[in-house]
């Protein structure tokens, strides 16, 4: 179904999951060090890349980062479960999703499924304008004037439920649901992080977000500016 | 107050004890003393009296004058303060003092004045203190002379007075001695009672001074020594539980790649165990089942390890109980053989992971060692919220019910093994009790059983054990 790159430096795990990847219909490609992964990248430009954060040399992060530099492809991370640091760290180098080692493998296709649908464009939705941000989910683009934001899919996501019914206040946990595809104890640090790269890109002074802004304690919402 | 002044306090005791050692000694002292002072005077004054008396029976030997006329001469005299009464045959007196009359004279005199001698007593005439001599010079009627004791009496009495004030004083004085010595000794005790307790609460670089030399200095120095054994077992015992941790870490970590490697390659193999013969399908599906046996097992081992090592974080958060044992049932496909019964919502602040743990693994057993239907009823209080989950199964055997909740018991041993690792119930155990609740069991056989899980209600997260404020708070009751 999809092209994936597959980053893990352990050869039998690589190998196994790989086998089960194909056996769920997808085209794999392996590297096993940071740089081969970007290497691989480079030349396949994959519809998704999974990703160990445990790399020797060049770590997980940076790659992240380095194929943020220019591509919104759907990144999920393979993380170890006793640190939280990496999930976050992970998180904002750019990564979409995560799942944690030891993982059934019906949870890393889940995973792989949810974000690849989030990449499906929505049929027939009218273009939306807020002040010069212009949001196209048709044509799956955010733009500021003529510039590209470069959105990955799960930001623009994330940016459509809330901008569908601006004003109204969203939860975590429905977010999770709604972006993320987790119906029960989802993990809301994704939202919280993907809140903050999206500020980064569509706001004027992230610092201050006037347009996605924060209600505490409930969640997040998006507020039209005043014309 | 009453504490302050019974016997058994220091302060007390010492004054006590000084005030009667020198009541005591000024006692003893002054008895002794006065006793001794009060004889050598009155001694004294018997020998003067006698010395006087025997030099005026001279003297009347020698005079012819009689009646009136001798007393008057005699006492004119004599060198001393004295009366004299002179006393007739025919009981007729003559006295220089119209207070002593021959009444006066003393009976014991009577006899040896008759038979000739001299002799001397000491009296008491009329309230006043009196030595009289008693003769009869030649020629002379019987003759006594009183010499008064009242200005040697006054003498004692001023020395009894001041033996008596110097004795009180010397007792408060000897009392502020001893409330000051108290002092001395009770300043430093309570120091040392202070540095015990910092020690007691954890303040472990706390010491005593060492300066002075004397029994305290040497309280001081071994107390010191005991703080720094005390503060190295501690460290060392630290870096025990730190060394520990970063090994469960360190398993952990390398379990854990080759144990998603045995899972994932055991699913592939599941997938494609139709085109296996009849031995290679069984065996497939016993890896299958037996490696999710196995990744399951070193979860809970490392679960509850970071459980024992004080090391398991915990992600507080508004939680609807009676939601989240709704969806958590849901979730796992258990909501036709589960019937959740939600009477309070209990709402509280809680770890939602480890909540669901717990639920989970309750419901788990429920469904697998007992037998469905199984009922879960959320209720709360103002204080407490409760999930209890009954099953209808055989029920636990009231030996098995001690200790159902130890690690890896198994309560039936020929019961084939189930997909639980043996940890279950003492995972679900400790998560209740990392938030200050609990898990209990009540079961009959033949009765089912019911396992309670028990929250205290929270509005917020508990402040951690380490925080200054709870130090400062227990460190502030030091008297």
């Amino acid at each position: 179904m999809a092209a994936i790159l597959l980053v893990e430096d352990d050869p039998s795990l690589r190998e196994a999951v790989g086998l089960a990847l194909e056996g769920a219909g997808h085209r794999v490609t392996t590297a096993a060090t940071g740089d081969e992964a970007v290497e691989r990248w480079r030349q396949h430009r994959p519809d998704l890349v999974l990703l160990d954060v445990m790399l020797p040399g060049r770590d997980g992060f940076d790659v992240c980062r380095a194929i943020r530099a220019t591509d919104q492809v759907p990144i999920i991370m393979l993380t170890a479960r006793t640190d939280p640091i990496d999930v976050v760290v992970g998180l904002e180098s750019g990564a979409d999703d995560y799942v944690t080692k030891p993982f059934e493998t019906r949870v890393l296709l889940a995973r792989i499924k949810a974000v690849l649908r989030r990449q499906e464009r929505p049929a027939a939705e009218p273009v939306l304008r807020f002040g010069d941000l212009t949001i196209d989910p048709a044509g799956m683009s955010v733009t500021r004037g003529e510039v590209d934001l470069r959105l990955t899919p799960t930001e623009l996501r994330l940016l459509l439920e809330l901008a569908r019914r601006p004003g109204q206040v969203f939860t975590r946990e429905l977010l999770l649901e709604r972006v993320w595809d987790y119906s029960y104890l989802g993990d809301s640090r994704l939202v919280d992080v993907c809140v903050q790269r999206l500020r980064g890109k569509v706001e004027a002074d992230p610092a201050r977000p006037t347009l996605v802004q924060t209600v505490r304690g409930v969640g997040y919402k998006l507020v039209a500016p005043p014309r | 107050m009453t504490r302050l002044l019974s016997v058994s306090r220091l302060r007390p005791r010492l004054v006590a004890t000084f005030a009667l050692v020198a009541a005591l000694t000024s006692v003893a002292v002054a008895v002794t003393s006065y006793s001794l002072v009060r004889a050598a005077v009155l001694r004294r004054a018997e020998s003067g009296a006698r010395r006087e008396s025997l030099a005026t029976f001279a003297a009347a030997a020698d005079t012819p004058a009689r009646g009136p006329d001798l007393v008057e001469r005699l006492k004119a005299r004599a060198g001393a303060d004295l009366d004299v009464v002179a006393v007739n045959d025919d009981g007729t007196f003559d006295s220089t003092s119209i207070s002593l009359s021959a009444a006066a004279v003393p009976r014991a005199l009577a006899g040896p004045v008759a038979a000739g001698r001299v002799a001397l007593v000491r009296v008491s005439v009329g309230g006043h203190p009196f030595v009289v001599a008693g003769g009869r010079p030649a020629g002379a009627p019987a003759l006594y002379l009183f010499f008064p004791l009242a200005a040697v009496e006054a003498d004692l009495g001023l020395l009894r007075a001041v033996l008596a004030g110097a004795g009180v004083g010397a007792v408060l004085l000897s009392a502020a001695v001893g409330a000051l010595a108290a002092r001395g000794v009770l300043r430093p005790l309570g120091q040392a009672r202070t540095a015990a307790h910092r020690l007691e609460v954890g303040l472990l670089g706390t010491r005593l001074p060492e300066a002075g030399g004397d029994e305290f200095a040497d309280l001081g120095h071994a107390f010191n020594r005991m703080a720094e054994a005390l503060e190295r077992s501690v460290a060392d015992l630290r870096g025990l539980e730190a060394s520990h941790r970063r090994f469960v870490a360190d398993v952990s970590h390398e379990l854990r790649t080759p144990l998603t490697t045995l899972t994932t390659a055991a699913d592939v193999l599941e997938g494609h165990s139709g085109g296996l013969d009849e031995a290679g399908a069984r065996a497939a599906r016993l890896l299958v089942h037996e490696s999710r046996r196995l990744a399951t097992l070193v979860e809970d081992l490392m679960e509850i390890s970071r459980l024992d090592a004080g090391a398991a974080p915990m992600a507080w958060d508004q939680v609807d109980v009676g939601r989240l044992v709704a969806s958590a049932v849901a979730a796992r496909g258990w909501a036709d053989a589960v019937r959740v019964e939600v009477a309070d919502a209990g709402t509280t602040v809680a770890d939602p992971r480890r909540l669901d743990a717990v639920v989970a693994n309750l419901v788990g057993n429920a469904l697998e060692h007992g037998a469905p239907p199984v009922r879960v009823v959320v209720s709360a209080t103002a204080d407490e919220v409760r999930v209890a989950v009954s099953d209808h199964g055989p029920g636990i055997r009231p030996a098995d019910l001690d200790r159902i909740f130890d690690r890896f018991y198994k309560a039936d041993p020929a019961r084939p093994g189930g997909r639980g690792s043996g940890l279950g119930l003492a995972i679900a155990r400790e998560n209740a009790r990392l938030h200050g609740g609990d898990v209990t069991v009540a079961s009959s056989p033949g009765a089912g059983a019911t396992f309670t899980l028990s929250l205290p209600r929270r509005v917020a997260e508990p402040l951690p054990p380490g925080d200054p404020a709870v130090t400062t708070a227990r460190h502030d009751a030091v008297p």
